[in-house]
């Protein structure tokens, strides 16, 4: 793979090596001038791309392909007039993935729980990470245990949002939590505040 | 599984009782998600988990380490493009 | 790279994903000189469920250690010089004639690394992690530890940021034993829950 070092190579290098680079700087400035893309969204853009592409392309076709797909995703430019001018396929990166998360909403210092409380996990099918897992989802259970705050992992995913929220060990009864006939058997998650709901 | 870890020849004490790797890849592979852990996010270990978390759940029949290596592939792209010297 | 003399045969295509991966972050200068091996080393040989059981021979000596043990794990640990990724928050639940414990993580493979070093094979694979949280009972008895009905099991989901280990009851018969012997007869599968002493 290519050197990843110093930005500025040195004018005397050999020529085809290079200018196709040179012009991929020059074309992104151009572009995320035009679409007045922020430093955020152009980064953005690198990561999005399919990750076999990135690790086998070098640092400039990152940002020719940066590039492009600010292009494209701004109406400046569509993807099959990029591949009828470069004459092949011209890979871009993926969508952007799951909803911005405009407010995490502020830090919860307070547990809405306390050790014994009923409760039940919300009902939900986030699009985008989660640390909640299934089987729990919609099922009462009892808090067994308080422990510390944490950032929510499914802020945490989208972006710099961070929210902190108490976590808990809640308990389930294993033949609630599956509906069968099995006894003796509890299973405890430990979810963050906002998956909870009194029961 | 008894392969020996083949780090130059020798065959490791097995204090803990078990080989943790079964081939050189994998202990690289792990020291790798460690080393951007600990140089790249100091030691958040939370983006790496979301990847492992992501590509376990994209694939569940694919053995673990390589799973791993698909979690740190797809984390590499979030890592400034210059490195911090 | 390591091993690339030894290593005559042409690389799998995972090998090649991981030599690519290690050339890229070197470059970034994220690797600095013999971390790998350096790592490597450590979860090879120095941290390991030894650890783990030299905690549990403490416990069992000691009652007032056992009460700071499942009051606060994470100091108890540390207090042996244990500690470190995915150990900065332990709780340890102990096993007695009428309850047993046993940890899993659904979600991935999360587990007490400074206790008892990288998990098995086993314990990271699909079967373990979704059959543990709905058919304990059953699957402990196929994995040699039968419980009967009137043991209450209790399963934990390391599915936050806590990490389990679990306390085995101490065996019968092994009074006057030293901490070390005591700590020689404390399995890693019955840290994890899935076996009794």
């Amino acid at each position: 793979m290519q050197g990843l070092g110093a930005v500025d190579h040195s004018p005397a290098e050999p020529v085809f090596h290079h200018r196709w680079e040179a012009v991929a700087r020059a074309l992104l400035a151009v572009v995320a001038g035009a679409v007045e893309a922020s430093g955020g969204e152009f980064r953005h853009s690198i990561e999005r791309m399919e990750p076999g592409h990135y690790l086998t392309s070098s640092y400039y076709e990152h940002w020719l392909t940066a590039a492009a797909t600010l292009a494209v995703e701004h109406g400046l430019v569509t993807g099959s007039e990029l591949e009828a001018r470069a004459g092949g396929r011209f890979p871009l990166s993926g969508p952007v993935l799951a909803l911005p998360v405009v407010d995490a909403g502020p830090d919860v210092g307070t547990p809405r729980f306390g050790v014994g409380d009923r409760v039940r996990v919300r009902e939900w099918h986030p699009p985008g990470h989660t640390r909640c897992p299934r089987y729990v989802r919609g099922k009462a259970g009892t808090v067994a245990r308080l422990d510390g705050i944490y950032s929510v992992p499914d802020i945490e995913a989208h972006g710099t949002a961070r929210r902190h929220e108490p976590t808990y060990s809640v308990r389930f009864d294993a033949a609630e939590l599956w509906g069968d006939r099995q006894r003796g058997v509890r299973v405890h998650v430990d979810l963050w505040d906002s998956y909870l709901e009194p029961s | 599984m008894t392969s020996p870890l083949s780090l130059s020849g020798l065959d490791l004490p097995r204090r803990n009782g078990e080989l943790a790797f079964d081939a050189p890849w994998q202990s690289t592979v792990f020291a790798l998600a460690a080393a951007v852990i600990e140089h790249a996010f100091g030691g958040d270990r939370e983006p790496f988990r979301q990847q492992l978390i992501k590509a376990i759940a994209a694939e569940p029949g694919r053995p673990y380490w390589e799973s791993w290596t698909a979690a740190l592939e797809a984390l590499v792209p979030t890592l400034p493009e210059r490195s911090t010297s | 790279m390591s091993n690339s003399t030894h290593h005559p045969a042409p690389m799998s295509p995972v090998e090649q994903r991981v030599a690519a991966l290690e050339a890229l972050l070197t470059e970034r200068g994220l690797l600095p000189e013999g971390f790998i091996e350096q790592i490597t080393r450590r979860y090879e040989s120095e941290i390991g469920p030894m650890n783990g059981a030299k905690v549990v021979a403490r416990a069992w000596l000691d009652p007032q250690y056992k009460q700071r043990l499942l009051a606060d794990g994470t100091a108890a640990i540390a207090e042996l010089g244990f500690g470190g990724p995915e150990g900065d928050h332990m709780v340890i639940v102990e096993n007695s004639a009428a309850v047993h414990n046993v940890i899993v993580c659904t979600l991935c493979s999360c587990y007490p690394w400074p206790v008892l070093g990288l998990p098995p094979a086993w314990y990271k694979d699909p079967p373990y992690r979704a059959r543990m949280v709905r058919e304990p009972r059953a699957l402990l008895a196929e994995m040699g530890c039968p419980l009967p009905e009137e043991v209450e099991i209790r399963v934990w989901d390391s599915s936050a940021e806590v990490r389990y280990l679990v306390l085995p009851q101490r065996p019968p018969a092994t009074e006057g034993m030293t901490e070390a012997e005591l700590a020689a007869l404390v399995t890693r599968d019955s840290m994890i829950g899935v076996a009794r002493l």
